[in-house]
């Protein structure tokens, strides 16, 4: 009796793992394995077809002596980081607004108009800002009545793509932050009003803090995508194919490699930017439980 | 009961995610002679069969795989089988895009021999690509397929035809180096084309003509640089490479390679250059507009020129060989089509597109739809691809079939791709002035060794 209970009990916490089970081999199949294998390929010489053959860490050696490599990362870096300050204040101060009393009226209006470039094709998107940051057909170019090389100059290239990624993503983190503000409750702020707290008070001493959370989400979910860039420079700065190396994300140190047969250095190039993910994430993570 | 059930029921949902992952190993095991016993065989069939026995028996699908769209290949296919009936009956063929160029076909060619799927029939790749996979033994030898109509093709034709003396692909386009000019601003301004014989002669031309029209430029020679553009130059010096036979690159201190760099970065500078990006907004208009009154170019360009649908330049752009100093070369070669050796039904898919490409009469459907001139001897007196063009000034062919003579094709090597995608990020750090030519030849040379090593080592 005692162990046909035993036996039911076991098969009950079994079955939840059972539901799981299929998204658990898909998981293995379509990504772990595929991991794994870019990893040993690393190690490998290895044109995609055809024998492999082992040489060690010799990928890894030639990229991190490839100062291209450091020049795409440093562009990837860049892009990351002058579109990330403002995004995330722009989408903040403007969740910040739509939640305010002062801005009650046509929200079901404005909510959609800010999220659009968001739900816009990335590629459709690009290439309009080619065509509006062109350097005589443009319309930055025709109202300044100049011709300025906003796709070619070394000085502004990037950041067309910073402007580009900006635009697109303050729709994103803007309703991510209107949800973490919903979760606010309206005692709270009121009882701060109460207290004799005044509106940046609130902001920096309530709202901020019991938004950490949220920040914590959207800072880490930015970064990752931010340092996996590639469609946005790829097309508004490519000419015919490719954006000069000058401007191109780390993505295409990948890509170049792939085009040139070589699987084993490409694994090893995505395996160094998965690092750089790992650690940047690391150091948000760090940061914030500081603040904690 | 319902817990028996339920584990079934997962057991049955995991099971079918292995649904589609099927091995293609019948595929594999089915065609695992090497590259060359299986050309053997199939060429054996050609030779003893006849090319006519080919289009007998049970009908066969032939996947075709293309570059940058489909509509055209779906065109010519539709017209070549309507002309052909034994060859429609036989074959059913299907237009599969592989990207937006040839590099995107073949990173597609290789993940289909990695993962082992089936192969298509018929690929189209720039000669560029040639090297990595004819050196792989992964392309059928088609000299077979060729001999029937070997005496017809011109020269030019063949060099690209071949790798290591081999026949492994079908000519689609031979990219010779073209010289397009504004007819009118030039015969205006008295200059003959064919008189225009060095650098200085073309920097000359541009500077005579710019006393009439203040802004007009010969070129567009900018950075970021195009690759075709550097190729295309490298292409026209006696020893311009960056890989030598063995495998080794040591090109920092050839002079064809830094004559090149040179030779762009002083077209450049010439004061008849304009600013204006090549595939960028501001070209089309620059052509309407004057700015640009000539291109040194590929001849693949006569169809993206007329593709820009400027009508206001209708009957204005001629062609001519490059000028005498840099004619020589071409622009990859050319395109062409290849079979892959794990492919099925080699023999169709050979007996097709040689047809196809070698044809007197289906080259007239292929110049009717993309206006490419044939590479056959028979064309080259035939009215039919040296009349007036609708759009040109003057005739294509004869022009076309001149600078086919000067073709002249760069010794591609398996790591191409990657040579120049290097090569011309260090051609704009000079042209930019951030570096001098020693320097961005040196720092190219590095990159080359550190990232590719030999290319030949397998």
């Amino acid at each position: 009796m005692q162990i046909q209970k035993k036996a039911g009990r076991t098969q009950q916490k079994m079955v939840p793992y059972l539901f799981i089970l299929p998204f658990l081999i898909s998981y293995i199949l379509f990504f772990l394995y595929p991991a794994i294998y870019s990893f040993v390929l690393s190690f490998y010489k290895y044109k995609g077809y055809g024998e492999a053959k082992f040489i060690g860490i010799s990928n890894y050696a030639s990229l991190f002596q490839y100062e291209t490599l450091w020049k795409c990362l440093g562009n990837t870096f860049f892009y990351f980081i002058a579109s990330f300050i403002p995004t995330m204040i722009f989408a903040f101060l403007l969740a910040m607004l739509v939640r305010s009393k002062l801005i009650q009226r046509f929200q079901s209006f404005y909510k959609p108009i800010l999220f659009l470039p968001q739900i816009c094709a990335v590629v459709a998107s690009a290439l309009c800002f080619k065509i509006i940051f062109g350097e005589r057909v443009g319309v930055f170019s025709q109202l300044l009545n100049s011709q300025i090389p906003f796709l070619t100059d070394d000085r502004y290239m990037k950041w067309t793509v910073v402007i580009l990624i900006t635009w697109r993503a303050i729709g994103w983190y803007f309703i991510i932050y209107l949800s973490g503000l919903t979760t606010i409750s309206d005692e709270i702020m009121e009882a701060a009003t109460i207290d004799g707290a005044n509106n940046v008070q609130s902001t920096f001493f309530i709202t901020i803090p019991l938004m950490k959370p949220i920040f914590m989400l959207a800072f880490i979910t930015n970064a990752i995508g931010s340092l996996k860039i590639f469609t946005e420079p790829n097309l508004v700065l490519g000419i015919n194919y490719d954006p000069p190396m000058k401007a191109a994300p780390f993505i295409n140190i990948i890509l170049n490699n792939l085009n040139g047969s070589q699987f084993g250095m490409a694994s090893a190039a995505g395996w160094i930017l998965v690092m750089v993910i790992f650690i940047l994430t690391l150091v948000q993570l760090k940061f914030f439980k500081g603040e904690e | 009961m319902r817990k028996a059930l339920s584990f079934f029921l997962v057991i049955v949902i995991c099971m079918s995610l292995f649904a589609g992952c099927g091995s293609s190993e019948e595929n594999s095991a089915g065609t695992t002679s090497s590259a060359g016993t299986a050309g053997a065989t199939d060429a054996a069939a050609v030779s003893t069969s006849g090319s006519d026995q080919v289009w007998s028996g049970d009908a066969v699908s032939l996947k075709m795989m293309v570059f940058p769209a489909t509509e055209n290949y779906q065109k010519i296919n539709d017209q070549f089988l309507a002309a052909n009936p034994e060859i429609d009956k036989k074959v059913d063929i299907n237009v599969e895009l592989g990207g937006s160029g040839d590099g995107d076909v073949a990173t597609k060619l290789r993940l289909l021999l990695a993962s082992r799927q089936e192969l298509p029939n018929l690929i189209r790749l720039n000669y560029t690509q040639l090297p990595e996979f004819a050196e792989a033994g992964v392309l059928e030898p088609v000299k077979d397929y060729i001999a029937p109509y070997e005496d017809n093709i011109i020269d030019a034709a063949k060099s690209v035809m071949k790798y290591n003396d081999e026949y492994f692909a079908f000519p689609r386009e031979i990219k010779p180096k073209v010289w397009f000019y504004r007819a009118d601003i030039f015969k205006e301004c008295g200059i003959d084309p064919y008189q225009v014989k060095t650098i200085d002669d073309y920097i000359a031309a541009g500077k005579k003509i710019q006393e009439k029209y203040p802004k007009a430029c010969m070129e567009n020679y900018n950075a970021p640089s195009q690759a075709y553009d550097l190729m295309m130059m490298m292409s026209g010096t006696e020893n311009g490479r960056f890989c030598d036979k063995d495998g080794n690159y040591n090109f920092a201190d050839n002079a064809d390679v830094k004559l090149t760099f040179e030779r762009i970065k002083k077209i450049k500078e010439s004061g008849v250059n304009s600013s204006v990006m090549e595939w960028s907004a501001d070209w089309a208009p620059a052509f309407s507009s004057g700015e640009i009154v000539s291109q040194l170019m590929g001849g693949w360009f006569k169809t993206d020129f007329m593709n820009f649908k400027l009508e206001d330049q209708k009957g204005k752009w001629a062609i001519a060989p490059w000028p005498e100093e840099i004619r020589q070369g071409s622009d990859a070669g050319g395109a062409i089509w290849v079979i892959p050796a794990e492919s099925k039904n080699k023999e169709v898919s050979g007996s097709y597109i040689s047809k196809l490409c070698f044809d007197n009469d289906a080259a007239k459907i292929v110049y009717d739809v993309t206006g490419i001139i044939p590479a056959l001897k028979s064309a080259q007196e035939d009215p039919y691809f040296n009349a007036p063009h609708a759009y040109y000034a003057s005739s294509l062919g004869p022009v076309n079939f001149e600078a086919m003579s000067y073709l002249k094709v760069y010794p591609y090597t398996p790591a191409s791709s990657q040579e120049i995608t290097i090569a011309t990020q260090y051609l704009d750090e000079y042209i930019r002035g951030k570096m001098t030519v020693d320097e961005a030849l040196k720092a190219a040379q590095a990159d080359m060794i550190s990232q590719i090593g030999n290319p030949y080592k397998k």
